[in-house]
């Protein structure tokens, strides 16, 4: 009998070589306790979090959570089943329209994960004689999305609106055309230039889908992302997005204005054949989108902390990458200087995410930070010297 | 180089060119080379050789397409078929 996981001895080996490095598994880090958003216990150590979604700290706030509690004991645990059969409630439903309201869309689709979301959505809406054009430092999500899709899939250069419309130059001008991008990329941080791609988009007659999930709460005045800040909304036809970073729980959707959107929920199979969410994500999840329409003090104190950490790596000489923004992926010359570097942090007291190929752009190897709203000044400060001494370390060999 | 004329083995000795950069020199390489099995190439130095490709010879490749290639003389015979298309 052939070996079923032999195909991946080389990435095992990998992965046992980072923990046999890091006396852990970097990829199975166990949240022993979780004390706020900001802080938690792991390998028995009271640690600041730099490394999570939570981009506005929203994970324990109490309207949240007591509406969570509420929802569970009014309509139990769980729908046990999928939106099309019986796990459609009226709290579901009222949430599509809450997020259709928020983006100011006649239409909204709520998936149970941000994933299944721009899968179910891909795969579904992307047909035989279409054409997508997906950034090529997109999304495992969006890639899966299109791989099961029939169109044919075109990659463009990361953020480059010229190599864009020399690919949809070469496309016939009668097909049907989609371009992809995204918000705020989840390694680097960086931003889509979204004005030239909407631009570029509209003048080669593509729809324009734009995944806001690291964006949503974080870039715009009312937090709706990187269209609302770039004043490109209306030339963006569907927003895909998820509730698992500044909605600080799970669930993804898609809005748009386009009257036949609805279709989708006949035709998407991550729509179709997966259960909903808890009656609890969803109260929960109205709650905080409500905070975040309404606190715009919230996103003003994510920049300020952004400021302090972003500026403060800067500075101390680490590759952060050329744009500002809340995720910073800061990159480490090879992988053993990557997981030593996560280790060390981790054990002064600092978790970041570590994130190597082939997750990463670039084949390169990053320490990802991403900073919350919820970390004060002195987290943030503790952090800062903690890679101040990691940069000596490194500097000294000691 | 115009379309019409560039050859199947003129795109092999392109690709052999853009792989040889990453292997110790006097590696052979040829047609029948299989890109992920005889080389070091993971998915990113793929996607690297792809784009150099479609700016050499002015094409798009389609990623569903990829997924079917393993050889050198594969690839060229994509690029190539594509270029016929757009000509």
């Amino acid at each position: 009998m052939n070996d079923l996981f032999g195909k991946f001895s080389d990435l095992k080996k990998l992965h046992d070589m980072a923990v046999m490095n890091t006396g852990g598994d970097p990829l199975a880090v166990r949240i022993e306790v979780s004390y706020s958003p900001t802080t938690a216990k792991i390998r028995g150590r009271d640690c600041i979090l730099l490394g999570t979604n939570n981009y506005l700290g929203l994970t324990f706030d109490e309207a949240a959570i007591e509406a969570a509690c509420e929802a569970t004991r009014e309509y139990g645990t769980g729908t046990t089943g999928s939106r099309v059969a019986n796990g459609s409630y009226e709290g579901h439903q009222d949430l599509e329209l809450q997020i259709a309201e928020f983006y100011g869309r006649k239409k909204a689709i709520l998936f149970t994960t941000g994933y299944q979301a721009n899968v179910g959505f891909m795969s579904a809406i992307a047909g035989r004689d279409d054409y997508v054009l997906i950034d090529s430092e997109s999304h495992a999500s969006i890639y899966d999305g299109c791989r099961l899709s029939s169109a044919t899939i075109l990659h463009f250069r990361h953020n480059d609106p010229v190599d864009l419309e020399k690919r949809l130059r070469r496309l016939p001008p009668e097909a049907c055309k989609l371009v992809v991008t995204e918000g705020i990329f989840s390694m680097r941080g960086d931003q889509a230039p979204l004005k030239e791609i909407s631009q570029i988009t509209k003048q080669y007659g593509a729809y324009l889908i734009v995944d806001e999930a690291h964006s949503l709460g974080v870039l715009g005045e009312n937090g709706r992302g990187l269209a609302e800040a770039e004043g490109v909304e209306d030339d963006v036809d569907f927003i895909l997005g998820t509730f698992s970073k500044s909605v600080g729980t799970i669930g993804g959707f898609c809005v748009s204005n386009h009257t036949e959107l609805d279709t989708v929920r006949l035709v998407a199979r991550a729509y179709l054949f997966s259960a909903s969410l808890p009656p609890s994500i969803v109260a929960s999840g109205s709650a905080t989108l409500k905070r975040i329409k309404n606190d715009i003090t919230l996103r003003q104190k994510l920049w300020r902390n952004t400021d302090i950490i972003y500026d403060g790596l800067r500075d101390l000489g680490y590759n952060v990458g050329v744009q500002k923004n809340p995720i910073i992926g800061i990159v480490m010359q090879s992988l053993e200087e990557c997981l030593f570097a996560w280790n060390s942090l981790l054990e002064k007291g600092i978790y970041v995410n570590m994130a190597v190929p082939p997750a990463t752009p670039n084949g390169t190897y990053l320490l990802r930070c991403s900073v919350s709203a919820g970390h004060d000044v002195e987290q943030l400060n503790k952090a800062l010297r903690a890679f101040s001494e990691l940069r000596e370390e490194r500097l000294t060999g000691t | 180089m115009p379309k019409t004329e560039t050859t199947e083995e003129t795109i092999v000795t392109f690709i052999c060119s853009q792989i040889a950069n990453s292997l110790p020199q006097g590696t052979e390489l040829n047609s029948e080379t299989d890109i992920t099995t005889d080389t070091d190439f993971d998915s990113v130095a793929v996607m690297d050789l792809v784009f150099e490709l479609e700016t050499e010879y002015d094409v798009s490749i389609p990623l569903n397409e990829l997924t079917e290639i393993r050889k050198i003389g594969e690839l060229a015979g994509l690029v190539k078929k594509l270029q016929m298309t757009t000509a």
